[in-house]
């Protein structure tokens, strides 16, 4: 069955497509197919758990001669707000 | 006169004025420098050459006219140099000189302008030709369709930054890393290419790089039709994306890049999911899901009544039940034939029987003797009929004849005369003479007469 925690949001979604392409077989067991669905269902289950805590985070990547650092927008805007970029 | 011959007159008249060739050439000079200061010509570019002292020579012409031109090696810097080509039209900017040295008037050009297409199409037209192969769209790479980490390559203060968080705001589960670089001006593109260049060096997780800018000039979008953005984008690992200026005009960035996005939020919006979206189909995968499980169910369902069916079919009290029913009809059938036959057969026999009593000697005999009896009958019937009818006839004809007897006319007074004695009756008073005798017979008796006159 499906370990939560090493799935890939995209690797479930093909998953359930997957699924979909199967179940279309109208030959299949009948254990196989409800063993199927019952997977498709915990899949989505899964990947709308995933979205509904889906947050999007930003950061400005800044050079010197060290290197590079990440900082957020703000600051970076402040840093920045001096240059031209 | 004509012309040649004034010519002609005027060499021989006149005294011989002459100048140097050196002077008639200063003079050309002084006049053409002083008559064509800083000009603009229009003309076409032909027999374009490229000189080993890095001069370019090439004419103007137009129709049948035509005019040298040079742009000098240190004017290169003309940033239509390297898209000149012969038939181009162009607007050229300079001035004319002579050179006493060749006997040759030459357009020194400091400054060129195509004609018709703008400078940037023209250096589009002529990277995409130089970079034929790299724009095959086979050559593509594709986009992640959900990306964990995406970059940013924009100007931290421009507005194309802003409408792209705007839209990317928790849309879904991502980093957005924001490489901060110049997207107009000079030197811009060495910017990008090098941002292009760090993100696939030090940030190698990230999954696609957005470069992204609002519209602007042609002039403010000269950074993406070059050949640095070229190369820059073909050297990135990562697939990147490009979301650069006007919805309508495509830049060489554009051309290049794995996907192109009209703008900012049209490039957030297409490359980052929407969490909304895929909830949807998450929902309609849902139904999908419920409906194929449901087909599987109905068809096994149907599969399962057939079988049941056909199991039905096999049972053997219904076979036995059916057998005897078989059996019973073949019996109600037997019977039903059998008084069939039967009842023909009797109907034959009857048919047979009277024809038998009809043919039997008996019955012969006794219809001959009833035959003979209705004959006798009628022979003594007729018999009967034929005396009455004779007896009848015969009292007619006596009747008749008692009515006729002339003994009856007698009776009533009448009397007949015959001659005596040849017996003739005398019917009249002529066949008789005065003394003849007569016989006169009355009813009763008769008289013996003589005749004593005749009267007539």
């Amino acid at each position: 069955m499906i370990k939560n925690n090493s799935l890939s949001f995209e690797e479930a979604l093909k998953k359930i497509e997957q699924i979909l392409k199967q179940l279309e077989n109208k030959e299949l067991d009948l254990e196989e197919a409800i063993n199927l669905y019952e997977e498709g269902l915990k899949l989505i289950h899964f990947c709308e758990e995933k979205l509904k805590n889906a947050r999007t985070r930003i950061e400005v990547i800044l050079k010197d001669k060290e290197g590079f650092k990440l900082e957020n927008l703000e600051k970076a805007y402040e840093l920045l707000k001096n240059g031209s970029k | 006169m004509n012309e040649l011959e004034e010519v002609k007159a005027n060499i021989e008249e006149r005294e011989k004025l002459y100048f140097t060739v050196k002077e008639v050439a200063q003079e050309l000079k002084t006049f053409i420098e002083t008559k064509f200061p800083l000009l603009w010509i229009e003309g076409e570019v032909a027999n374009l050459k490229y000189a080993h002292n890095g001069n370019i020579y090439f004419n103007l012409i137009e129709e049948e006219a035509s005019l040298k031109a040079i742009i000098f090696s240190y004017q290169k810097d003309i940033e239509i140099t390297p898209y000149l080509k012969n038939g181009l039209k162009v607007l050229c900017f300079g001035k004319l000189s002579f050179y006493p040295r060749s006997g040759e008037c030459y357009f020194i050009v400091r400054r060129v302008e195509p004609l018709g297409k703008g400078l940037l199409t023209l250096k589009k037209e002529e990277l995409i030709k130089k970079y034929q192969p790299l724009f095959d769209p086979n050559r593509k790479r594709a986009i992640p369709l959900y990306p964990k980490k995406i970059a940013l390559i924009t100007s931290i203060f421009g507005a194309a930054l802003q409408d792209f968080l705007k839209v990317s705001k928790d849309r879904w589960e991502l980093e957005i890393l924001i490489y901060p670089v110049r997207v107009q001006g000079e030197g811009a593109e060495k910017e990008i290419v090098q941002a292009i260049k760090d993100i696939n060096n030090c940030f190698s997780d990230v999954e696609v790089i957005i470069i992204t800018r609002g519209g602007g000039s042609f002039e403010d979008l000269a950074p993406f039709y070059t050949e640095d953005i070229i190369l820059g984008i073909k050297d990135s690992r990562i697939p990147v994306v490009s979301a650069v200026g006007h919805e309508i005009d495509y830049t060489i960035c554009d051309l290049i890049a794995d996907r192109r996005c009209a703008t900012p939020t049209a490039a957030a919006e297409e490359i980052i999911p929407s969490k909304e979206d895929i909830l949807h189909k998450l929902k309609l995968y849902k139904e999908k899901l419920d409906q194929l499980l449901e087909v599987i169910f109905t068809k096994k369902e149907k599969s399962l009544y057939e079988v049941k069916i056909e199991l039905e079919n096999k049972n053997p009290f219904k076979i036995i039940h059916h057998l005897e029913r078989k059996v019973k009809d073949y019996y109600h059938r037997l019977v039903l034939e059998t008084e069939k036959y039967f009842s023909l057969k009797e109907k034959k026999l009857w048919e047979i029987k009277n024809l038998l009593k009809k043919r039997h000697p008996q019955e012969n005999i006794k219809f001959g003797e009833e035959k003979l009896k209705f004959f006798k009958n009628r022979l003594f019937y007729s018999i009967k009929v034929y005396f009455i009818e004779k007896e009848k006839k015969l009292e007619n004809f006596k009747k008749l004849l008692i009515s006729l007897s002339p003994l009856n006319i007698l009776q009533r007074g009448y009397s007949i005369v015959k001659s005596y004695p040849e017996g003739k009756i005398i019917k009249n008073a002529k066949e008789v003479k005065e003394g003849k005798l007569l016989e006169v017979y009355l009813s009763k008796g008769k008289l013996l007469v003589e005749v004593k006159k005749v009267e007539e």
